[in-house]
């Protein structure tokens, strides 16, 4: 395995490219998660791009303008915009700077959703790993976000509720139960904006579109969401059901990990991710079917 | 090698270099030729789960530095970021060799006469560490742990906390040294408990600048250690998340240690 600094597009974006020895023609392009520079958070991406490698799987992680050290953008436009741009050029530049045909996008969190819109406006994406992603757009985003935030927050109290030490906790008052309420006061949307399933159903319209063009050009995807993120009750809200009905269930995978958090924190979520991340990309098919499959 | 990249204040190159048996990733920001001091400023990042949000203060200082002149070398810890290793090969004495060939790489490629070792949190005792023992100008510690063993307390704490506040459950695979993120070897936590910044070798710096709680035991120690021998000693309060008057104290104090013949 080999890894090198590299410095691609128009922006100049810095990133590091790993590849093994023998390299596989389809490669993965990690894209930031959130704000966190291309490592990714507690060094997940690092981490799998390494594993990766030893399957035979090149890929790069990079910055988007901005971030990590990525000069800052200028007179760009929209963040999410411009990154979906970015992640084009990563995917030019691995096709036509290193000859990788097809490419396989990976995000999480932010990055999930910034590698769906990416990966659905270039053809080279044979597939999408979306870790924690929202898929949603819109203002109808933030009551989203509030409403599933509670049912993540009653889904971790119901987890507890034969714990006598959670309830030993609640009743001392150490509990973050008590702070969380407080919160939850504070945070509440205004009664007119209340989440019900048309806002849900709004908020992802946009997303709708996309996930349509996806479908259309039969690329894979793995949806993936842990236990700890707000975003696998967004998923259950505003996508679950419309991609049970419209995207074709030979190309989606939904994975959901117990006792894992938002970012997979823990050494031992962190290994179930990359096994799980493995055993799919041994799934898809080789790069010239999926071409003939896209010319079809 | 990567070619550099121009910017408004001048080159950013990502660049691998060796340290032992490792290849460590960094980046040096060098400034445009018109504005450049012949002052190198080396950061010594955070070890701990705080890592990705100093990067970004970390980022931000260079950015301010490099359109004053300094030329900046950040990079990554053995198995930190993108330097090679996995999490077991971290150790503190690798670090401190790190460190030590970080600055040698930021002298080769800057040609820098006076040099400034800025350390973040962990990092900031590394940085110390190193100043006892090498011809540093200057020091910055930056929200620097002073004793490793409340340190790694604090640290064992959050992580119980944390873990005692979410969906997690650890499993025979975590019991590693952890902390929200952090992983070392067994034995990084003893290693780690062992320094205090009391217990180094005074600091070979003619001046440090720390910013620092106002009022905390931390700053009365890093005054009360590093002053010896006559160092000149400045603190500055760290501020809000954005911490940018702590920044522009620093790079003036540094701007100052600059103009200094």
């Amino acid at each position: 395995m080999d890894e090198s600094a590299v410095v691609f597009g128009s922006q100049s974006l810095v990133g590091i490219l790993c590849e093994p020895a023998q390299a596989k023609e389809m490669a993965v392009i990690f894209v930031n998660a959130g704000s966190t520079h291309r490592c990714g958070p507690n060094r997940l991406y690092t981490i799998l791009a390494r594993r990766l490698a030893a399957k035979g799987y090149a890929s790069l992680r990079f910055d988007i303008s901005g971030i990590g050290d990525s000069p800052p953008a200028t007179d760009l436009g929209k963040f999410r915009d411009y990154a979906a741009r970015q992640v084009q050029e990563a995917m030019d530049y691995l096709a036509q700077a290193k000859g990788y045909p097809q490419l396989v996008m990976l995000g999480l969190c932010g990055g999930a959703d910034i590698a769906f819109d990416g990966g659905t406006a270039n053809e080279r994406a044979a597939g999408l790993i979306l870790v924690n992603g929202a898929f949603v757009d819109g203002d109808a985003f933030a009551d989203l976000y509030h409403k599933a935030s509670r049912k993540t927050a009653n889904r971790f109290y119901a987890a507890g509720l034969f714990s006598p030490r959670r309830w030993w906790r609640l009743v001392t008052f150490q509990s973050q139960f008590w702070k969380r309420l407080a919160r939850r006061k504070e945070a509440a949307p205004p009664a007119h904006t209340a989440c019900d399933r048309s806002t849900a159903e709004m908020a992802s319209v946009d997303s709708r579109l996309k996930w349509e063009t996806l479908a259309r050009r039969k690329a894979n995807v793995l949806l993936i969401y842990s236990e700890g993120s707000v975003f696998w009750d967004i998923y259950k809200a505003a996508n679950k059901n419309y991609l049970k009905s419209c995207y074709p269930a030979d190309r989606l995978a939904v994975a959901f990990h117990r006792n894992a958090d938002h970012t997979f924190t823990l050494l031992s979520a962190q290994e179930r991710l990359a096994n799980q991340i493995e055993q799919w990309l041994d799934t898809l098919p080789p790069s010239h079917k999926i071409a003939e499959r896209i010319a079809i | 090698m990567s070619a550099g990249v121009p910017n408004q204040n001048g080159t950013i190159t990502p660049v691998m270099f060796p340290s032992g048996y490792w290849r460590l990733m960094g980046v040096h920001y060098a400034p445009s030729l018109q504005t450049r001091r012949g002052v190198g400023a080396l950061m010594c990042n955070q070890v701990g789960p705080d890592y990705a949000e100093y990067y970004k203060t970390v980022r931000m200082l260079v950015g301010m530095l490099v359109a004053k002149g300094f030329d900046c070398l950040r990079f990554d810890y053995t198995g930190w970021g993108d330097s090679q290793g996995g999490c077991e090969e971290g150790s503190v004495r690798q670090w401190l060799a790190d460190i030590a060939s970080a600055e040698a790489l930021l002298k080769e490629r800057s040609g820098c006469s006076k040099m400034c070792l800025c350390g973040f949190g962990f990092g900031g005792l590394l940085a110390a560490a190193h100043a006892a023992r090498c011809e540093a100008e200057a020091l910055l510690l930056w929200e620097s742990v002073v004793d490793g063993r409340s340190y790694c307390r604090t640290l064992r704490k959050n992580h119980s906390a944390w873990l005692r506040g979410s969906f997690v459950k650890a499993t025979e695979l975590d019991k590693k040294f952890q902390a929200m993120g952090f992983v070392g070897a067994a034995d990084l936590e003893r290693q780690m408990r062992q320094w205090r910044l009391t217990d180094l070798p005074l600091c070979r710096a003619h001046r440090v600048f720390a910013v620092v709680q106002d009022g905390s035991s931390d700053q009365a120690v890093i005054a009360e250690h590093l002053s010896r021998g006559g160092i000149s000693v400045k603190t500055c309060a760290p501020g809000d998340a954005l911490p940018l008057r702590p920044m522009r104290a620093a790079i003036a104090w540094l701007e100052g240690m600059a103009g200094d013949g």
